[in-house]
């Protein structure tokens, strides 16, 4: 019998298979259900790190810069995505407030902040102290991580608004873009290769 | 049962394995994409102008309108390298592509108080903008100078442009406006000094359709400001509008004595009149001058009052000179006139024919007033208008003033005057009362006196004698009337007696005319006797 | 290839946590690597992933009766609820960001509320009908399932822009907490099924 951690099940229909080292541009499916068990994983953890870097950075400009602005009349507005997190929290649905501080906040502050953490002591090839308990975070927020989604929502308010009033996309727009896309790369199913290289 | 021992599960290898996870950011990325490419479709030109000052211009928020209608924006400003002007990149819509051609004009519009009232007030509340006029050029333009104030007209305006000379621009500016009979029709739209330096040259535009009363015979005055005017007619206040009144304003019209006339043409040129008088002053033709001599003091006649022939102006004085006559030792007042015999019209025109007079000849001219002058032309100051004692010249025939001779040599040709009315007036009272003086009024008093007591006397007699006998008469003719009334009434025998004696009279001379009438037809009925048939 | 040995048989199980394959042996109740707790199968998965869509499917009615947002502006003011903006989209001529808004807010939902229906009963039913065709539902719901996010963010944005007091401002309405629970309770509910019962009805359990 070979050792369990060189196991891997697949999660959608429970088959059994041995690990594989993947080459570029490879993966390993499910010969059941199609599912996908593993995938080439292309960034060293340096690499990982650093995109981890850039998204904190990405990070900091997305929320404190206006996503848009609009001008009427000589009058201008500008909205951050705390702003418009606060907007849904007056009145009485309160708690919509939460759920968007959580997809387009929450979730991927501590994503990165986790990452960094992580892979940050990875690079010194050892495990983070509560190392455990941040992976398990990780494995918990991606599903709320809604950034991209975030994304899509400000393009479309742009061309809703579009048609009344002059927007114009602000650079928190652009580092919300780069943020998504980075986030997609780096906080994917991919960490949990961590446990087994530490 | 068989344990199959797990297996390397199989690999798939494909370059581009784009999991589901991406389908968000690629849908972003398009949608972004298409956003861009629809901002870039509906990109109209950008266009840099150059304005004299940045003042009320905003990046990214001042506005360039046409009609009013947002077309474009500035979207930066900045200093000129000569550091004189400001440069401001304008972009425009997609559908304003046209103002980039290189006739467009721009300008600021701001709050402004200038010919025609007050402008641009909006703007004091939504910020200056920039006014644009598309040109008609087809060829396209990047950069433009903007203009400092707004062109009066827009472009394709339909109308007519014309040039007046004027002495000075007054109180003219660009967009002054120009009235036909006080509608506003047209704007002031430039102005230059001549290449002399001695005049003005003012370009208008008349808008369609009021341009077709523009005609070769029309005249543009000054209809600037209040013009008051204190002449032989009293005080007259002239005022156009309260906006031509503040900023100035020109009207035109064509005189009544040339009304119809071909519509001029564009560009033509008129002459530009100081006020309305003089303006539709009929054609002043060939001046003439005259002197005249007062020989009383002239106290209200001034400079440029009018000249009147039979009541018909048709000149003013020039000037009014005191002068020294050696021989009366005396100060005559020398006064010279123009007069423009054209103005006389229709009797000019007559005179000329019927005399074979030409107005060229001098001499004859001179020679023509010297006949006059023998049949009794004569000037006199006149009161124009008792209150303010204003004097005009009028010329009247006299023919009962002593003749007078003309040097017919003498130039300006002088024409003698007779005395003012006033003065005339003064003169027969003073006449008057030189007679009352001569009379010998105490001898009449006197004599006056004597027939007083006289008829005192008689009246006294009349009174006492005649008075009582005319009494008794009196009563007497009153019973008569009384038997006479009585005899008269209606019942009285009297009448009735008459009524019948009036009634046989009748009678008898019915049967006379019957017999009258028989003899007629039956004459011999005399000598025969009348025959038994026959009826009367 | 041949069939693959299941987990189940060989007495190991999964751990969601790290994606270990542990060693059952001895019952451990949490992962030896990662400290989750361990389990067979989602403990009552299908009664849970059914309790969230019912209250996703019961939200999702107001939802779209009640309007997302006030706009009140240039002197006029009025409710939209989220088909109401989609038509907007649509006859404004912007037929791809209607399509988006539709398919995020409509057609989303909708697939995630038949599509966990079919999952649910088909589990329920332990048919062996499609069993591949089934496990790539799933997953496709998994991956769809944060999209019905959109309309929320558009409208917290939107109403975040447009606060300029007597020129116009954008209120959100209840409309967009019941969507925004609808999203939530869809997303629990896929969570809360467990794919590996799709199998289990179709294979016996074979108890090693």
């Amino acid at each position: 019998m070979t050792k369990t951690s060189e196991l891997i099940v697949c999660e959608y229909c429970d088959a059994v298979y041995r690990k594989t080292s993947l080459a570029r541009h490879q993966r390993s499916v499910c010969v059941r259900c199609g599912g996908v068990l593993q995938r080439h994983v292309g960034l060293t953890v340096q690499q990982r790190l650093a995109l981890s870097v850039t998204a904190a950075i990405l990070m900091v400009y997305a929320h404190f810069y206006p996503v848009m602005s609009i001008r009427l009349q000589g009058v201008s507005n500008s909205a951050t995505l705390w702003d418009s997190v606060q907007i849904l929290s007056q009145g009485s649905i309160t708690f919509i407030a939460l759920v968007a501080a959580l997809t387009i906040i929450i979730a991927p502050v501590l994503q990165v902040l986790l990452l960094i953490w992580v892979l940050a002591f990875a690079m010194l090839r050892r495990r983070s102290p509560a190392f455990a308990l941040c992976m398990r975070g990780l494995e918990s927020l991606r599903p709320w991580n809604m950034l991209e989604v975030c994304l899509l929502g400000a393009l479309v308010a742009v061309i809703k608004l579009a048609g009344m009033l002059d927007v114009i996309p602000g650079a928190g727009l652009i580092a919300l873009a780069a943020l998504s896309v980075v986030l997609i790369y780096i906080a994917g199913r991919d960490v949990r290769d961590l446990w087994d290289r530490l | 049962m068989q344990e199959t021992p797990p297996q390397p599960a199989p690999i798939k290898t494909r370059r581009w394995n784009v999991s589901l996870v991406w389908i968000v950011p690629i849908v972003a990325l398009l949608v972004g994409a298409s956003l861009v490419v629809r901002n870039w479709m509906q990109e109209g030109p950008t266009l840099t102008i150059t304005f004299r000052t940045g003042e009320g211009l905003v990046a990214n928020k001042t506005e360039v309108r046409y009609r009013n209608l947002v077309i474009g924006q500035v979207t930066s400003i900045k200093l000129a390298e000569d550091k004189k002007s400001v440069k401001a990149t304008v972009r425009l819509s997609k559908e304003a592509e046209s103002f980039a051609s290189e006739d467009s004009q721009f300008w600021v519009v701001r709050p402004r108080i200038g010919a025609g009232g007050v402008t641009g007030l909006d703007t004091l509340l939504s910020g200056s903008f920039i006014g644009a006029d598309a040109g008609q050029s087809a060829r396209r333009a990047e950069h433009f100078t903007g203009l400092e104030s707004p062109p009066p007209i827009t472009y394709g305006e339909e109308g007519k442009r014309f040039l007046l000379s004027a002495p000075d621009l007054g109180s003219l500016d660009i967009g002054s406006p120009i009235y036909y009979r006080r509608i506003p029709v047209g704007q002031v739209i430039s102005y230059a000094l001549d290449a002399d330096g001695g005049s003005v040259t003012i370009e208008i535009f008349i808008r369609a359709p009021h341009d077709a009363y523009v005609t070769q015979n029309s005249r543009f005055w000054n209809a600037s400001g209040i013009d008051v005017t204190l002449d032989a007619k009293g005080i007259r206040v002239d005022t156009a509008s309260l906006a031509a009144m503040l900023a100035g304003g020109l009207a035109f019209r064509s005189p009544e004595y040339a009304a119809d006339g071909p519509p001029a043409a564009q560009g033509q040129r008129f002459e530009l009149f100081a006020d309305e008088q003089s303006a539709l002053a009929p054609p002043t033709g060939q001046a003439k001058f005259i002197r005249l001599r007062f020989d009383q003091a002239l106290r209200g006649l001034a400079v440029d009052a009018p000249v009147e022939f039979m009541g018909v102006e048709f000149g003013k004085v020039v000037a009014v000179k005191l002068d020294f006559d050696e021989q009366k030792q005396s100060f005559p007042v020398m006064v010279d006139a123009v007069v423009y015999p054209d103005r006389l019209g229709p009797a000019h025109a007559k005179m000329l024919k019927a005399l074979k007079h030409s107005p060229d000849d001098e001499m004859a001219t001179a020679r023509l007033i010297g006949n006059f002058v023998e049949h009794g032309l004569r000037a006199q100051a006149r009161s124009g208008n008792l209150l303010t004692g204003q004097l005009y010249i009028s010329l009247d025939f006299y023919p009962d003033e002593p003749a007078v001779a003309v040097d017919l040599s003498e130039r300006p040709i002088r024409i003698p005057t007779v005395p003012g009315d006033l003065e005339r007036v003064q003169e027969r009272f003073q006449r008057l009362v030189d007679k009352l003086s001569q009379l010998p009024l105490e001898s009449i008093v006197t004599n006056l006196d004597g027939n007083l007591n006289e008829l005192r006397q008689g009246l006294r007699f009349f009174n006492r004698q005649t008075l009582p006998g005319l009494q008794t008469t009196l009563e007497e003719l009153q019973q008569t009337l009384e038997s006479a009334n009585r005899t008269l009434a209606d019942d009285s025998p009297q009448r009735q007696q008459l009524n019948q004696a009036i009634t046989e009279l009748r009678r008898m001379s019915r049967s006379l005319r019957e017999l009258t009438d028989y003899l007629g037809r039956h004459p011999e009925s005399l000598i025969r006797g009348r025959p038994k048939s026959s009826e009367p | 290839m041949n069939e693959p040995p299941l987990a189940i048989t060989l007495n190991l199980c999964l751990c969601h946590g790290c994606g270990l394959a542990c060693d059952m042996q001895g019952n451990p109740q949490r992962c030896v690597r990662c400290g989750a707790p361990l389990h067979w199968r989602k403990s009552d998965a299908i009664a849970r992933s059914w309790a969230y869509l019912l209250a996703a499917l019961v939200l999702y009615i107001p939802a779209n009766v009640v309007p997302v947002m006030h706009t009140s502006m240039f002197g006029s003011s009025g409710g939209s609820t989220i088909i109401g903006g989609v038509v907007e989209f649509w006859k404004g001529g912007a037929w791809d960001i209607a399509l988006i808004i539709f398919i995020a807010s409509v057609g989303v939902p909708c697939i995630k509320f038949l599509g966990l229906s079919l999952l649910l009963i088909t589990t329920q039913r332990h048919t062996d009908w499609a069993l591949r065709q089934r496990a790539q539902l799933y997953r496709f719901i998994e991956v769809i399932g944060y999209w019905s996010m959109l309309d929320v963010l558009v409208v917290a944005l939107v109403a975040a822009l447009v606060q300029m007091q007597e020129l116009g401002t954008i209120e959100p309405r209840p409309g967009i907490l019941f969507f925004g629970l609808v999203v939530v309770f869809t997303m629990l509910s896929a969570m809360s099924f467990d794919p590996r019962l799709i199998w289990d009805g179709a294979t016996p359990r074979r108890d090693g």
